[in-house]
């Protein structure tokens, strides 16, 4: 018996008398009605299963390419760090599990832990927070979070929510993103027929990164961020731009690159550099028919280069099978400015710059609804111009020859479920 | 010779009635007065906690069922699988949880006569006394 219900027994027990002088019938009522509310408390207080609810998602993956050269040292050459010309059965494998619980009806906490193959199924907790409702339309929550910072980016680890086997590189890889610790708030507002989720955020976080001679981390601080997604009829838009401090200590760069600490200094640290992330996006999705086209950009101020990301994809669904076609692009400018800052700014722009341009045909089939299964075939071309000498998404030339001329192909079939 | 007169027309009629429209219901107390396919499929796709100013509860039928599929291809154009998708996005970025599903067409009716705030779908051979209608899907 709750705390509430061993009160009203005595209160109800006093007023017996009262209510049977006046009429005899109604204590039985009472009663009745007193052990009807007792089985209520007790249902509300012990159906865990109403108040705790368990999501998960998992996806299987093998992934290869099939350029076949080896890079400077004569290892494979690697497609985003770590994909090579023989199948992996852990890059684009992971699982997630997500527990939700109600603790009243404006508040709930929520924890979702990821393991990811390519960490070696090292669970990390992707999302830890608490949320309120401050009204039927506003929602604030404190905690970890992914980021927001671009259309896809939130759910990126869940397969089954997207057709592709993996989120387009051009757009999704070139900024390191992953999650932050802070606060967000959301506003459910309609302007007429269109609905709108407004989503604003503050927050810090490290991002590490590889892509230099030796691991560094971006500290990020003052993070803040906007984002609108705004849905009508079949129709969904998003935009969104971020804003931070970011500062980069290049001083462990010294041993590995044998430069003298001096040399890393500015132009190339950060120190509390101005940075803008920021995104425009659209989506259609007639039921039959899927179009999405989105582009990308970061930028850091007085550092190079800027990169900017995108894609256009085209889907349609007949039955349970989904053909895709999608047109991914990157590119980077502020490359010709590091040039004039000396030997080491240049080099480090160098590791820093993108260009890559793909076609990806791939087939999503749904075996069930909650599993889906999809093939993927990648293709990258324009990696290199006058300015910039890249390899796209791959080892980086200077680490390794150029491979444009070997067509390279990345392959990808992936099982997906959501649960 | 009536009879199988009477057969034969039971027959004739049995795919259309499997077909019968399906009704979007409210209490018969409930304050909601109408809704278009438009503001149906909003309330199931936010599973909104609020229509109109009024507070109300939106009860889904069972995953896998016949009519949870039909409704939804009426009221929003999207199949079973499309929908496990949309809410895979809002459960795992914790933007929402899907409505509530009820156990079975009998325990929507119970559920919803019971509650002057649920929101829920019949087939037009389950109306009853104690709902009223807000909205007919074809």
């Amino acid at each position: 018996m709750t705390t509430t219900s061993r009160m009203l027994v005595p209160a109800v027990l006093l007023l017996a008398p009262v209510v049977q002088a006046q009429s005899p019938a109604s204590l039985e009522d009472m009663e009745r009605r007193l052990e009807q509310l007792e089985m209520q408390q007790y249902d509300k207080n012990n159906n865990w299963s109403d108040r705790i609810s368990v999501n998960g998602f998992m996806t299987y993956g093998i992934t290869r390419h099939d350029v076949h050269v080896r890079d400077n040292n004569g290892d494979p050459i690697d497609y985003i760090d770590r994909t090579t010309d023989e199948i992996s059965h852990r890059e684009l494998s992971r699982a997630g599990v997500q527990f939700n619980a109600t603790i009243s009806d404006e508040t709930s906490a929520t924890v979702q832990v990821l393991a990811r193959g390519k960490d070696h199924y090292d669970a990390e907790v992707q999302w830890a927070y608490l949320s309120h409702d401050l009204s039927p339309s506003v929602t604030v929550r404190a905690g970890r979070m992914v980021l927001p910072f671009f259309m896809h980016t939130q759910y990126n680890n869940v397969g089954y929510a997207y057709h592709w086997a993996t989120l387009p590189g051009e757009a999704y890889d070139v900024v390191p993103f992953d999650t932050m610790e802070g606060v967000d708030l959301s506003w459910n507002l309609n302007t007429g027929p269109v609905s709108h989720r407004l989503n604003v955020y503050g927050g810090a976080t490290d991002v590490p990164s590889f892509s230099l001679p030796a691991p560094v981390v971006y500290e990020v601080s003052d993070l803040t961020g906007i984002n609108l997604t705004s849905q009508w009829r079949d129709w969904t838009s998003w935009l969104s731009y971020s804003h931070a401090e970011v500062t980069l200590d290049l001083t462990d760069l010294a041993g590995p690159t044998g430069l003298p600490v001096a040399a890393l200094e500015e132009p190339v640290s950060l120190d509390d550099a101005q940075t803008y992330i920021s995104s425009v996006g659209l989506q259609y999705d007639n039921g039959a028919m899927v179009l999405m086209a989105e582009r990308t950009q970061l930028g850091i101020e007085g550092w190079f280069p800027t990169k900017w990301g995108g894609y256009v994809s085209a889907g349609y669904r007949f039955g349970p099978w989904m053909p895709h076609l999608t047109w991914g692009a990157a590119n980077a400018h502020g490359v010709s400015e590091a040039q004039s800052e000396g030997p080491v700014a240049a080099n480090f722009s160098a590791a820093n710059q993108v260009r890559s341009k793909s076609w990806t045909l791939g087939l999503r089939y749904e075996l069930e609804v909650g599993v889906a299964v999809k093939l993927e075939a990648q293709r990258f071309y324009d990696m290199s111009n006058d300015k910039i000498m890249t390899n796209g998404l791959f080892t980086p030339q200077g680490s390794a020859p150029s491979i444009e001329e070997e067509e390279p192909t990345v392959f990808r079939l992936t099982v997906d479920a959501a649960f | 010779m009536l009879q199988k007169l009477s057969v034969f027309f039971l027959a004739l009629c049995c795919p259309a009635l499997s077909f019968a429209g399906l009704l979007v219901v409210v209490a018969e107390s409930s304050p909601l007065a109408e809704m278009d396919r438009h503001e149906v499929r909003q309330l199931y796709m936010d599973n909104a906690s609020r229509f109109d100013g009024h507070a109300v509860t939106v009860l889904d039928m069972p995953e896998g069922s016949q009519q949870r599929e039909r409704f939804y291809q009426g009221a929003t154009g999207k199949s079973a699988s499309q929908l496990k998708s949309y809410w895979a996005r809002m459960i795992f970025t914790g933007q929402g949880m899907p409505p509530r599903q009820v156990k079975s067409a009998r325990d929507m009716v119970q559920q919803v006569k019971q509650n002057p705030r649920a929101v829920g779908y019949v087939q037009e051979a389950d109306m009853q006394e104690g709902l009223r209608v807000l909205l007919r899907l074809p």
